[in-house]
């Protein structure tokens, strides 16, 4: 065969190859995660939502696990967030059931919180959805006279508003509402015999975000082991309400495992026994550790705190006993901080600071966790921050909490920018006035 | 007296330095077109079949291309030191003094440039690239080597004994270069194919120069003379031709890759020029022509397919293993009615490129060739910077047999190191390749081969 007609039949091979290529590539072609995620991302800035919740599907049909640095072909690396993606389009569209079920799933995969820009964002629109999934209260309808003034009707609805919150446990937003009825009341001098009651509402919510406070600062201490501390904490809440059960049973498990980390340290236990607690019989220490391992996979982490924490004053120097322990402590910051950012943003102050401060005792300012140190002390510092201004700006020592937390922001990251768009211009100036200093 | 010595002189020279055409083309990992190009790849001992995921794809798994996203150039460099150490002794002849040929060569090895697209959601990934893919780059040199050969000459029947100074020089420059076209694709899920069609150009041209200055003696008969000969061996030689390659990477499941790579043979038209000028040089320096041969001409040459596989693991993103195996059919790589001007043989079918006559016995034929490929790569990441750490290992057998007839596996070690910040990568490979073999029957006759590569890449991505 002549040299011109070997090449021809070579051309004929290859361009029945490539027919055949295109023709079934065509009909079964899919693209990479990669492709679909990059896609995703790039109509959310386009704002076609519809079409980057199908890609964004797409990518997570091919790559359902989320990873910051994934790699993608060659030596390119991206961060890979899908659900924070696709909980932003889905709550662009208004479907917060989808985009709330979205972020759940981001949140659980802990990826989101690891870039500081997305976490705050996917919070805010969490809590927003949260707010907007929970069940409304069902309130009466304001009866007014027809010569009731626009002023009364505001006042009503405050009071209606407070009950409502407080009912649901929300006493701080509830105090917020009271405050402003009572604000109305006193300007308008009008329906000065209803202050009494109102004030009534504000010492008992008050009272019990008072109450709570302290009950959660005895908690952490507990769980840190910090004796002295919660049982002193526990002191002072048995004095505003004396017989307060939680603070009563809490108190009884501080002194037991006081009194039991005191015995493990003037005699070292060689018996692989625990001394009885109130009411509990003898039991292993392996027997102790297998308990604790199945709670921890059950997901009840407390409870197999407790027993770890238990199992690590019989043997201290257990370091599989000791990984567990750090491993659960990091687990419940997580939790705590999602909470605690997540009741920020719903405006119930107490719940959020009693879960960051959690978050904080159980990260023990290890330099290894900055970053989660870091939102904890920004939201903190929020926190503080609105309280002050709440309870009309007279509680310095509320204002310098929040400028302590600001400053433990700047230490962590002096380059810190807090996002200006999710918090109030009041927070911002406290920050910045963090930052010059 | 002086034609006999002068015939003896040559064959002496092209015993000797025989293997120089070996040396020349150092490992057969310079007879490739097996073989890609890129620093990364390289660093990795060549490992990338299943791997093939950056601009330099097309020239290990026109598959791999399917995988770019981003329009990328790539720039790739070599740099080459090579020791070649022929033995003390062999059949008829010890040497004593420096019995080491060294060189170095650099060229530009490798250039591509690639632009993904789109055809509605269907992605097209097109490749052109120049690449090297046999260098004849060497500048060898030997010198001052003391020699003393003793053999019988029948029609004397008595010995001849030659003892002297040798000087030999080999200077080649260019190589076998291709264009390629490429075109890669994404079929469908995990399954990526890849064509490509080659068209192989230029060639190489150079001479060897030997030099051999001293005392011949015919024992019996009580007589000797001082001589001294140059023989000057002018080589050209041009390739043409039109291969392609298939590549298949598909991805069994998360982390996990197998790749397989087809290249055709192919008939490469030759032109090819040898030249051969003999002088003997007088007491005043003048030389005398005592012998010229000159052929060229225009031939084939059967150019062997090649295939390969290989499997890729990640057990997490910042960490590749890989391993290769690629085979290529030198045995059937001849080239029709060849004039060897340094052996005066004429339109012969020879084994390219030992020039070994196809009809030679079994034992002396050229063999297939095969090479094993491992590689690893861990990826760093700073805060914007990722720095890849590469290792890698081959084993490399040669076309050409050692004197028992046996097979000659040569192995090698690579390293490598890049940086890659924004949308610039470089990246830096070494590679340490060796082999011991026997040159001849006789004891202590081994020859030593040692090469040390240096590869620099550049890819930008747009």
């Amino acid at each position: 065969m002549s040299g011109e007609k070997i090449i021809g039949k070579k051309i004929k091979i290859i361009v029945t190859a490539l027919t055949i290529f295109a023709v079934f590539g065509s009909v079964l072609y899919a693209d990479s995660w990669y492709n679909y995620y990059e896609d995703g991302q790039g109509d959310i800035e386009n704002k076609q939502w519809t079409a980057s919740i199908e890609k964004l599907k797409k990518a997570i049909d091919e790559k359902p696990v989320p990873k910051l640095k994934a790699k993608t072909s060659g030596l390119r690396f991206i961060d890979y967030t899908p659900y924070y993606y696709l909980g932003y389009a889905y709550y662009s569209l208004g479907k917060h059931t989808e985009a709330k079920r979205a972020f759940d799933t981001a949140v659980r995969y802990q990826i989101v919180s690891r870039k500081s820009s997305l976490y705050t964002h996917m919070s805010k629109m969490l809590a927003d959805c949260n707010v907007k999934l929970s069940p409304k209260p069902v309130s009466k309808p304001a009866v007014t006279k027809p010569s009731e003034s626009r002023n009364a009707q505001l006042i009503k609805s405050y009071l209606t508003r407070g009950d409502n919150l407080a009912a649901g446990g929300s006493y701080a937003a509830a105090l917020r509402e009271y405050q402003k009825a009572k604000s109305l009341i006193e300007k308008s001098g009008e329906e000065t015999s209803s202050l009494r009651p109102l004030n009534g509402k504000i010492q008992n919510a008050g009272n019990i975000m008072r109450k709570n406070e302290l009950l959660a600062s005895a908690n952490t201490y507990y769980r840190s082991r910090k004796y002295s501390q919660a049982d002193n904490v526990i002191e002072q809440l048995l004095m505003i309400d004396p017989g307060n059960p939680d603070a009563t049973s809490l108190r009884r498990r501080i002194r037991d495992e006081a009194a039991r980390a005191s015995t493990a340290r003037t005699t070292p236990s060689t018996s692989t026994s625990l001394p009885a607690r109130a009411g509990a019989e003898e039991v292993s220490v392996s027997r102790l550790l297998k308990e604790a391992d199945s709670l921890h996979k059950q997901g009840e982490l407390f409870e197999a705190k407790e027993k770890y924490e238990a199992v690590s004053l019989l043997k201290p120097n257990d370091r599989s006993v000791e990984r567990k322990l750090d491993s659960i402590n990091y687990t419940i910051s997580i939790r705590s901080i999602n909470s605690g950012v997540s009741q920020y943003f719903e405006g119930d102050f107490e719940r959020s600071k009693n879960n960051l401060q959690s978050a904080l005792d159980a990260l023990a300012n290890q330099r290894k966790y900055s970053k989660k140190l870091m939102i904890i002390n920004q939201f903190l510092a929020a926190v503080y921050i609105n309280e002050y201004y709440l309870t009309g700006g007279g509680n310095l020592q509320l204002m310098n909490k929040a400028k302590g937390y600001v400053s433990e922001v700047y230490r962590l990251n002096p380059e810190f920018a807090i996002e200006e768009n999710y918090f109030s211009p009041k927070i911002v100036q406290v920050f910045s006035d963090g930052s010059a200093r | 007296m002086k034609k006999m010595v002068s015939i003896f002189v040559l064959v002496f020279a092209l015993l000797v330095f025989s293997s120089t055409m070996n040396a020349q083309a150092t490992s057969e990992t310079n007879f490739s077109g097996v073989v890609g190009s890129g620093a990364r790849a390289f660093g990795m001992g060549g490992a990338f079949i299943a791997i093939a995921d950056d601009a330099t794809a097309a020239s290990w798994n026109p598959g791999g291309l399917g995988q770019l996203e981003r329009p990328e150039f790539s720039f790739v460099l070599r740099n080459q030191v090579y020791n070649y150490i022929f033995p003390a002794k062999s059949t008829h002849s010890e040497f004593t003094g420096p019995q080491d040929f060294s060189g170095t060569s650099a060229s530009f090895d490798f250039a591509s440039f690639t632009y993904p697209f789109r055809i509605g959601s269907f992605k097209l990934v097109p490749q052109i690239s120049y690449q090297r893919g046999v260098s004849f780059d060497v500048d060898n040199v030997a010198s001052d080597v003391r020699f003393r050969s003793e053999f019988y000459e029948p029609s004397l029947r008595t010995d001849i004994r030659f003892e002297g100074l040798f000087m030999y020089e080999s200077v080649f420059s260019g190589g076998f270069d291709t264009i390629t076209l490429s075109l890669g694709s994404k079929l469908f899920k995990g399954v990526n194919v890849g064509f490509s069609v080659n068209f192989w150009m230029n060639g190489y041209e150079g001479k060897e120069y030997t030099s051999m200055m001293g005392e011949v003696s015919i024992v019996g008969y009580n007589i000797s003379e001082n001589i001294h000969f140059e023989y000057t061996h002018t080589k050209s030689f041009d390739i043409a031709g039109i291969n392609f390659n298939a590549g298949l990477l598909v991805e069994l499941f998360e982390g996990v890759k197998i790749g397989a790579v087809y290249r055709s043979g192919f008939d490469a038209d030759i032109s090819y020029k040898n030249t051969v000028i003999g002088q003997s040089i007088g007491a005043n320096f003048n030389p005398v022509t005592i012998e010229q041969r000159q052929y060229s001409g225009s031939t084939t040459l059967e150019w062997p397919m090649t295939w390969g596989v290989g499997l890729s693991v990640l057990p997490e993103d910042k960490l590749t293993f890989s391993v290769d195996y690629t085979r290529t059919y030198w045995s059937n790589a001849i080239i029709r009615n060849y004039n060897n001007a340094e052996t005066d043989e004429r339109q012969l079918d020879v084994y390219f490129p030992t020039l070994t006559p196809t009809n030679a016995p079994a034992y002396a034929r050229q063999l297939d060739t095969e090479q094993l490929r491992f590689g690893l790569e861990y990826i760093y990441m700073a805060d914007k910077i990722i720095i890849p750490f590469r290792l890698g290992l081959f084993t490399d057998s040669q076309f050409y047999r050692d004197a028992a007839g046996e097979e000659i596996m040569f192995i090698g070690i690579t390293g490598g190191v890049g940086v890659k910040w924004g949308p610039i990568s470089v990246d830096v490979a070494l590679i340490y390749e060796t082999g011991k073999y026997m040159e001849s029957n006789v004891a202590y006759s081994s020859s030593t081969f040692d090469e040390f590569k240096i590869y620099v890449s550049t890819i930008f991505s747009l």
